[in-house]
């Protein structure tokens, strides 16, 4: 673990301990946004992909024809209308909360890199920081 | 009786930790002037001591019996931090689902308003599924549990998710709360156990080092 050359290691204070933990959690907080993150674009893209069939059924179906809507664990009978505004209201939601986890996320990693800097600063290479 | 066990223990640590870790951890870890702590956590998790100056903390206690304690310490967040995830995961589960009800509930809200039945294709079995059309209704049955499922009417069952997710939410963030915090303590624990071994390590290539050069002295 100690090489010769590491010496001259400065010593872990509680400052410093105070930083890497901090590190730590923002370490833990990015992945988890990134899950989110991924989770939602998957949902966004299903929703975009539904929107294009409700609009060749408003064409191809017959004048007032109902879409089954999936409405917890039930299909419910819908007008088109109701059903693209369904799809609309959700996509808007969920774009929303794609754009908060992702500022937060750019926020996260800004900390992250500027705690990466003053901890490498300090510690040189006795000190981790990559992904494994 | 403690307190005399206490103050024989700074002079000759205990080097076995079975029979209470959180004591023997009290008891090594004795000594405010260098050992640093984080703020006390809600729910009362213990915190990671942070020893400020491994050599002036070493003259009265053995690095073995120190280490030792630090990993058992370390072994029991690790053991706490398994069961926070899996009642997170839990609950990160279950607030889905009560939204799933709710926008199912908003649904037939909506619905009812407009005076017109509708019809619903509903499941009979996997892959069956039949359809059904709802009147006008007041009232709707909520899955309670245990077999047991309750009529309310749409604002009472509405009022009663909303709270049920309101709950699990502030439970789920108060979770979230205590594994960053025991991850935190974590953190503290492996850089303690790296910080004491890699002291140890030092110690011993100096002393050895001394015996180099007193036996080696002539021939350089």
């Amino acid at each position: 673990m100690m090489t010769k050359g590491d010496e001259a290691e400065s010593e872990v204070n509680w400052e410093d301990q105070k930083q890497i933990c901090r590190f730590s959690q923002l370490n833990n907080q990015y992945h988890d946004l990134g899950d989110r993150i991924e989770f939602l674009q998957k949902l966004i893209q299903q929703e975009n992909d539904s929107l294009l069939p409700i609009d060749d059924f408003e064409l191809l179906g017959e004048e007032g024809e109902s879409v089954r809507c999936l409405v917890g664990e039930i299909f419910s009978h819908v007008t088109v209308d109701e059903a693209k505004e369904r799809v609309n209201r959700k996509l808007r939601e969920d774009t929303a909360q794609l754009h908060e986890y992702t500022s937060k996320r750019d926020e996260v990693q800004r900390e992250m890199a500027s705690l990466k800097g003053t901890l490498y600063a300090k510690f040189k290479n006795t000190i981790n920081l990559e992904e494994d | 009786m403690a307190q005399s066990a206490s103050l024989n223990i700074s002079s000759e640590p205990q080097t076995q930790t079975q029979g209470g870790i959180a004591h023997s951890i009290e008891v090594i870890f004795d000594m405010p002037s260098c050992v640093k702590r984080s703020e006390p956590n809600p729910r009362g998790i213990p915190s990671a001591p942070f020893v400020t100056d491994i050599p002036q903390f070493l003259q009265t206690r053995k690095v073995e019996a120190v280490i030792e304690a630090i990993n058992d310490l370390y072994g029991k967040y690790k053991f706490m931090e398994r069961s926070l995830v899996a009642r997170r995961d839990n609950l990160e589960k279950k607030i889905p689902d009560i939204k799933n009800t709710l926008s199912a509930l908003q649904h037939l809200i909506d619905k009812a308003e407009s005076a017109e039945p509708h019809d619903v294709d509903f499941m009979l079995h996997d892959n069956v599924y039949t359809q059904a059309t709802i009147q006008k209704t007041k009232t709707v049955g909520l899955w309670l549990g245990a077999n047991v499922m309750v009529e309310y009417t749409y604002t009472e069952s509405k009022d009663l998710l909303e709270r049920n997710l309101e709950n699990a939410k502030t439970t789920l963030a108060a979770v979230k709360e205590d594994l960053a915090y025991l991850r935190e303590q974590s953190t503290i624990a492996e850089v303690s156990i790296a910080r004491f071994f890699n002291f140890d390590v030092k110690q011993r290539r100096l002393s050895k080092q001394q015996e180099g050069t007193e036996t080696t002295e002539k021939k350089e």
